[in-house]
């Protein structure tokens, strides 16, 4: 999952980058509205983390732009305004969530990936997905209940695409989510993940839970189930 | 009646009131004397043509005696109590004719006085009788080697004709004038009504903006009062950017200050090294935030202004469910808003989003499944009040806590422990700024609390 940072305090946005990092993360950062607006538009941002009081346009109006222009990742907004009216009004313009400062990195944590899951609609912090079910908590996997072993990468990729079940994944996507470093990318490395995963998964070769789709990329094949359905 | 004080009708009435009061005394008196002078000048004319009527009527004989014509043509003279008088005095002021209309009655004789003169006056008779008394010296000539003959002739009126003549004016004179004053008063009470309507009208525009239905002044108004409404709308004007201002300074008051903390936190939390260390600074950086945010949010706090349209609760309450169903999406809970009625009331929308925010927040955090928020508008006391419940089917508060939100002047570090600051806000708006009340009422299997603001 890919991140987006908009915070003007240098030590206090380097702190953020760096606990969401070591929680798995890929990080895009910006210390100025206008840059981090830029940032939202064109990279693969999956959920933004956004500061108010910026020095050059408040937070508020680079949301507003991007719900204007059709950017719908989730937000989640970052404030030393504790006022209602301030909160109503951020959510009103399109932001999905609201942390006062000073919070607690966890709970920041929690948050993000609260929300990254309702956006991929899952409610709970397990994803489930036909036999395969996710635990994103704990980051680990299971197939037919039985817990399998993944490594940390693995674990990125299999997330990724289960959130994003049914749809089809190109390669150049997966990397561009997964991947801090744009040297590191490299599609070879992926198909190896993939064919790993697949192992992993279905040893048996009867699921097929990760369906190559030729010139497109990969696809989830197990729908999500729904909590609310019976 | 209303004071002087208080009122410019009243100002104005009372002060033409005494001047046309004042006009029409002196009025009065001025032509109340230009009548009596006329018409005593008439008297004296009568006096006068009566006096050489009876000159005219007197012979004197060889003998130096003076002889009275028994042909006056005065009738009055010869009735007795006619009112109308002559006499006849010597030099020696012995009397030597009088009228018989003077049967019974004595005048006093005039002072001698020089011939060819009128001497006018008023006298009384024997009998108590008022009189205009006109007297004449002569000097009759006798022949040429005797000497004169001096004569002194007196005439008389009585003063009853005159005196009904002047009651008669005086009953006209006041009597019209009473009219002129009610005339007056009438046409001055209808100007005043109408001079006075731009008053009226700019009390009724600000009644208009107090109730909501306007936002400025008109400003079609006469020149004098062009300056008052141009204040009137300024006054609006900067009484709600100043609240915007404040609330901005502290907007940024808040970032400067917390931001640093944020950091200090962040920096705690992912340094694990001594524990007990960082137990204490996390506990002291808590309590700095705390103590900001509650001191903010009191600062922050608007109050009612005067000249504002009064605010929207139904908006708000929307508002704040939205909001609150975005935040706790992921407990999915069910947020009902139950809105009865117009429900405005005259109040700043920040404090009242503050009020419902809060509380609406710690059901939502509480909650199982279920949080009412409603609003309704009740009489209490004759007085309207907005009433607002809100409420959540968590676990309950415990009693202790309940006592120590609701109990007064709690110190904010007593009363905090584990606790947000959340309801001694709510209870600071709801109880100081808006004179209100707020009641907690909880139980296992829920939670309700009720403020209750007067509108």
């Amino acid at each position: 999952m890919r991140l987006l940072v908009i915070e003007d305090e240098p030590t206090l946005r380097e702190q953020l980058r760096a606990s969401l990092q070591s929680d798995g993360f890929v990080v895009d950062h910006s210390g100025t509205g206008v840059e981090g607006q830029f940032f939202g538009e064109e990279y693969p941002i999956d959920l933004a983390i956004v500061d108010i009081g910026l020095p050059d346009i408040s937070g508020i109006d680079v949301i507003k732009a991007w719900r204007e222009s059709g950017v719908s990742f989730p937000v989640l907004i970052l404030t030393a305004r504790d006022r209602w009216e301030d909160k109503v009004a951020g959510l009103e313009i399109g932001a999905d969530d609201y942390l006062v400062k000073p919070f607690h990195t966890e709970e920041l944590l929690a948050r993000v990936k609260a929300l990254l899951r309702r956006a991929a609609g899952f409610a709970e912090s397990k994803l489930r997905c036909g036999p395969v079910i996710l635990d994103t908590a704990a980051k680990s996997a299971s197939v037919n209940d039985e817990l399998i072993e993944v490594t940390a990468f693995e674990y990125k990729v299999l997330e990724h695409l289960m959130m994003n079940t049914g749809k089809v994944v190109s390669k150049h996507e997966l990397s561009e989510h997964l991947y801090e470093d744009e040297t590191d990318r490299d599609s070879n490395v992926l198909e190896v993940i993939v064919g790993r995963l697949r192992k992993k998964l279905d040893p048996e070769k009867d699921l097929n839970p990760i369906e190559t789709v030729r010139g497109h990329g990969y696809r989830f094949r197990f729908g999500r189930e729904s909590d609310s359905e019976n | 009646m209303l004071s002087l004080k208080h009122s410019v009708n009243s100002r104005i009435v009372v002060f033409a009131g005494l001047v046309l009061a004042a006009f029409l005394s002196v009025a009065g008196w001025v032509l109340d004397q230009a009548f009596r002078d006329s018409a005593s000048i008439a008297v004296r004319e009568r006096l006068t043509s009566n006096v050489f009527l009876l000159l005219g009527s007197i012979e004197v004989n060889a003998g130096r005696d003076i002889v009275v014509s028994k042909d006056i043509p005065k009738p009055e003279w010869q009735l007795p109590e006619s009112g109308h008088f002559a006499q006849i005095f010597s030099e020696t002021l012995d009397q030597i004719w009088h009228s018989r209309s003077m049967l019974g009655l004595d005048i006093p004789p005039p002072n001698s006085g020089s011939p060819g003169q009128f001497y006018f006056t008023e006298a009384q008779s024997s009998t108590g009788e008022a009189l205009f008394v006109l007297s004449y010296a002569v000097l009759w000539e006798t022949g040429s080697d005797q000497k004169s003959l001096k004569l002194l002739i007196q005439t008389a009126e009585n003063e009853a004709g005159f005196r009904l003549q002047l009651r008669r004016f005086r009953r006209s004179l006041w009597g019209w004038f009473f009219a002129i004053s009610f005339g007056f008063l009438f046409v001055q009470t209808v100007i005043l009504r109408w001079g006075l309507k731009p008053l009226r009208d700019i009390a009724q525009e600000v009644a208009e903006i107090e109730s909501g239905n306007k936002d400025a002044l008109s400003g079609n108004y006469p020149v004098e009062l062009n300056a008052l409404g141009e204040n009137l709308n300024a006054l609006i004007r900067t009484n709600t950017s100043n609240i915007q201002r404040y609330r901005n300074a502290l907007g940024d008051l808040a970032h400067s200050l917390k931001t640093p903390l944020a950091v200090i936190k962040s920096a705690l939390d992912a340094d694990k090294q001594s524990e007990s260390f960082t137990t204490t600074i996390s506990d002291q950086v808590e309590q700095l935030d705390k103590t900001i945010n509650y001191q903010l949010q009191r600062a922050a706090a608007a109050g009612r202004p005067g000249l504002a349209r009064p605010i929207d609760v139904r908006i708000i309450v929307g508002k704040i469910a939205s909001s609150l169903r975005k935040v706790y999406a992921a407990k999915e809970l069910h947020i009902e808003e139950h809105c009865l009625g117009r429900l405005r009331i005259s109040g700043d929308e920040g404090d009242m989003m503050e009020m419902i925010g809060n509380i609406s927040d710690n059901a939502c955090k509480w909650a199982r499944a279920n949080v009412t928020i409603s609003a309704s508008e009740l009489k209490i006391d004759a007085r309207r009040a907005l009433v607002i419940e809100i409420s959540d089917d968590g676990p309950g508060m415990p009693p202790e806590k309940i006592t120590d939100a609701l109990q007064r002047g709690t110190r904010l570090d007593q009363a905090m422990e584990g606790q947000g600051i959340g309801l001694a806000v709510v209870r600071e708006l709801c109880e100081q700024v808006y004179q209100g009340k707020l009641e907690i009422d909880s139980s296992p299997a829920g939670t309700n609390v009720q403020i209750t603001l007067p509108i």
